[in-house]
Formats: C-alpha cells, sequence, structure tokens
C-alpha cells in the first residue's frame, strides 16, 4: 500500500510532506519526553526498550514484503500498525512505521519519493494513531470487565481480540487516508469516489488478516509477560 | 538487545520461508493504480539501489531474502538508533518489572 511518485499533485504530496515531518517531529519530542517523565504523570516511567523498537522496526519490515492473496488478481499486507501501537504506544510506534517506510521508499524504491509523506502519513501516522485510540477506547472498557471477571482466558484473549480490532479499523483507516488524498490530489479524470469503494473493498478482506495475525501474536505476548513475571515473583527453587 | 536480536532471526526466516510462496500480485492500491492506469509510463523520480525488494546481480528467492536481510537490518539498526537517541539509555525492565509501555498489562 505505497503510493509511487506521479499519483498525486505535487500540493498534496507537500502538505503530505509537511503533516509527516510535524507529526514525527512531536512523536520524537513525546519519546524523549516520556523518558524523562514528562508526559501526564510527573514521574519517570520506564518505556520499552530502543531493543524492542528495533524489534518492531524489524518484525513491521518483514510482514510488509510478504503478500498474502486478498482477491483474484489482488494481495495485501500487514501494516503492524496495531502491533507497534500495542507494544509501543503511539508515539513510538508511529516514530518506528515511519522510519520502516523511509527505509522501503530509500532504498527499495517501495513508494515514490515524492510520495513519502503522504505515504508515511497512510502507513505509519494515521493507522498506528487509530490503533491505539481503539486500543485506549477498548481497553478501559476491558479493565471494567475483568474487575468482575477472573477468567484466566479472558485476561489473555480480551486484549488480543481489541488489538485484533483495532488492526482491522487501522487498515481501514489506511484505506480511507489514501482515499482522502487521492480525491484532494488524484487525477480529476478518475472519479475518487470509485477509488475509494475499490480500496475500502479490497482492504476490508486484507484487514481480517491483519487482524488475525494481531490477534494471535498479541495473545502469545501476553501470556509471555504474564509467564515472565509469574517466574519473577516466584524464581525457580524458591517455591 | 536479545529481543532485538529474535526479532531479526525471526523476521529473516519469516521472509526466507513465507516469501517463497507470496504471491506477487498486486496489493489493493497497486491495482487501483493500474486498473486506472495511473502511473503508466511514468518513472521513479529517484532510482532505488534495491528496487523491487532485488539484489543487483543476483537472481531468484535468494536475491529476495539478501535484500530482505539488509532492509530488515538497516531498519531494526535505525529505529534503533533513533528510539535510542530520542528516549536514552534504555530503563532497567526488572526495576518495573516491564519492559514494555502498551496498554495491556497482563495479571501480576
Amino acid at each position: 500500500m505505497h503510493v509511487p511518485d506521479h499519483v498525486l499533485d505535487p500540493g498534496v504530496s507537500a502538505a503530505g510532506a509537511v503533516l509527516a515531518v510535524t507529526t514525527v517531529t512531536c512523536c520524537v519530542l513525546r519519546v524523549r519526553r516520556s523518558s524523562t517523565g514528562g508526559v501526564g504523570r510527573g514521574t519517570a516511567t520506564p518505556g520499552p526498550h530502543a531493543g524492542t523498537a528495533g524489534a518492531v522496526a524489524a518484525l513491521a519490515f518483514a510482514a510488509q514484503m510478504l503478500d498474502h492473496p486478498v482477491a483474484p488478481g489482488t494481495s495485501g499486507h500487514v501494516i503492524g500498525a496495531a502491533l507497534a501501537a500495542v507494544v509501543l504506544g503511539p508515539s513510538m510506534g508511529t516514530l518506528v512505521l515511519s522510519i520502516v517506510v523511509v527505509v522501503q521508499c530509500v532504498a527499495f524504491g517501495d513508494g515514490g519519493v515524492t510520495a513519502l509523506g503522504p505515504n508515511v502519513m497512510l502507513l505509519a501516522v494515521v493507522p498506528t494513531v487509530t490503533a491505539s485510540a481503539v486500543v485506549h477506547l477498548a481497553g478501559r472498557k476491558l479493565a471494567g470487565c475483568r474487575l468482575t471477571s477472573r477468567s484466566p482466558g479472558a485476561e489473555r484473549w480480551g486484549p488480543a481480540v481489541v488489538a485484533g480490532g483495532a488492526a482491522w479499523v487501522s487498515v481501514m483507516a489506511a484505506s480511507a487516508t489514501f482515499s482522502l488524498q487521492f480525491a484532494l490530489g488524484g487525477p480529476a479524470s478518475v472519479p475518487a469516489g470509485a477509488v475509494a469503494d475499490e480500496m475500502m473493498r479490497t482492504h476490508a478482506v486484507a484487514g481480517l488478516v491483519e487482524a488475525a495475525l494481531t490477534t494471535a501474536v498479541v495473545a502469545w505476548l501476553v501470556q509471555d509477560r504474564a509467564r515472565r513475571r509469574a517466574m519473577d515473583l516466584h524464581p525457580a527453587g524458591q517455591g | 538487545m536479545r529481543v532485538l536480536g529474535g526479532a531479526v532471526l525471526i523476521a529473516v526466516a519469516l521472509v526466507t520461508l513465507l516469501g517463497a510462496v507470496a504471491t506477487d500480485r498486486p496489493d489493493g492500491l497497486e491495482r487501483v493504480i493500474a486498473d486506472h492506469a495511473l502511473a503508466e509510463g511514468t518513472r521513479p523520480v529517484a532510482p532505488a539501489p534495491l528496487e523491487d525488494y532485488e539484489t543487483p546481480g543476483t537472481d531468484g528467492h535468494g536475491a529476495t531474502v539478501l535484500a530482505a536481510l539488509g532492509g530488515i537490518v538497516t531498519c531494526a539498526a535505525a529505529a534503533w538508533l533513533v528510539v535510542r537517541a530520542a528516549a536514552g539509555p534504555s530503563p532497567d525492565p526488572r526495576a518495573s518489572g516491564s519492559d514494555c509501555s502498551g496498554p495491556f498489562t497482563p495479571p501480576g
């Protein structure tokens, strides 16, 4: 889902670049502030390691290379925005996926150089922020449910299913972003409504694959963290 | 760093194993662009060294895996460097019992 050169007009490409640079700069500042305890709480809160950010970048790059069939003659690929949002949070997740988009463009020619700004917006900023919002809103509901349910299955699969739903919404948001970019800066000879319709229909299916994979990975992460925490509380040999 | 190394290995394994069976059909956006001939007859503004995820001078799936290896390592290193520069040294995960600030915390 990378926009090549010559599809969007220069004005929209430039506006996308300005928006992308502004957003990524804000993300860097938020990562810096959160690491020094400046965001909201007033206390230093340990965030994810730089190593975790590198890990998400590596996996997102690999996942975006692997196209899977969606419909006759059409494929789709994972974006990884919901996973980045869940593991890294919205700011660091956006920053990491932006880095992936830049590498794809500069080193591999995936997405045009003139469309780099719009690509960062549609593949990094919008899906990660959207997924974060869904996870945040649904997570609050889920936290309320946890108080009344002590089922280990609900503890594991609740967050995973929410992340999966967020993944589907993030793919649709990315499709809608391209549709909007195309409506604003695509050639007038092509009806923007038809492009939007095709994008949304195709990505509604591709989003299901992303949702399933995200659900599985987050379920594994939740279980793994619970296991590690249990090992910290009850080290081997100490009961 | 164990997380980073493990993820790089998994990413390379994914591309090596699944890359061979991945479809070469156009993705949704490429299909829209092709259907409406939006980029027909145009060339990229700037050529990329590993165009189409293939290493120059090599053929077949190996060319893609080599290119992917470069991309995976570059993305991982760039993200590590940028986040390290922005956030400073890694926190001690055992100090908080967590190495992740994601919104979901498993039961303690």
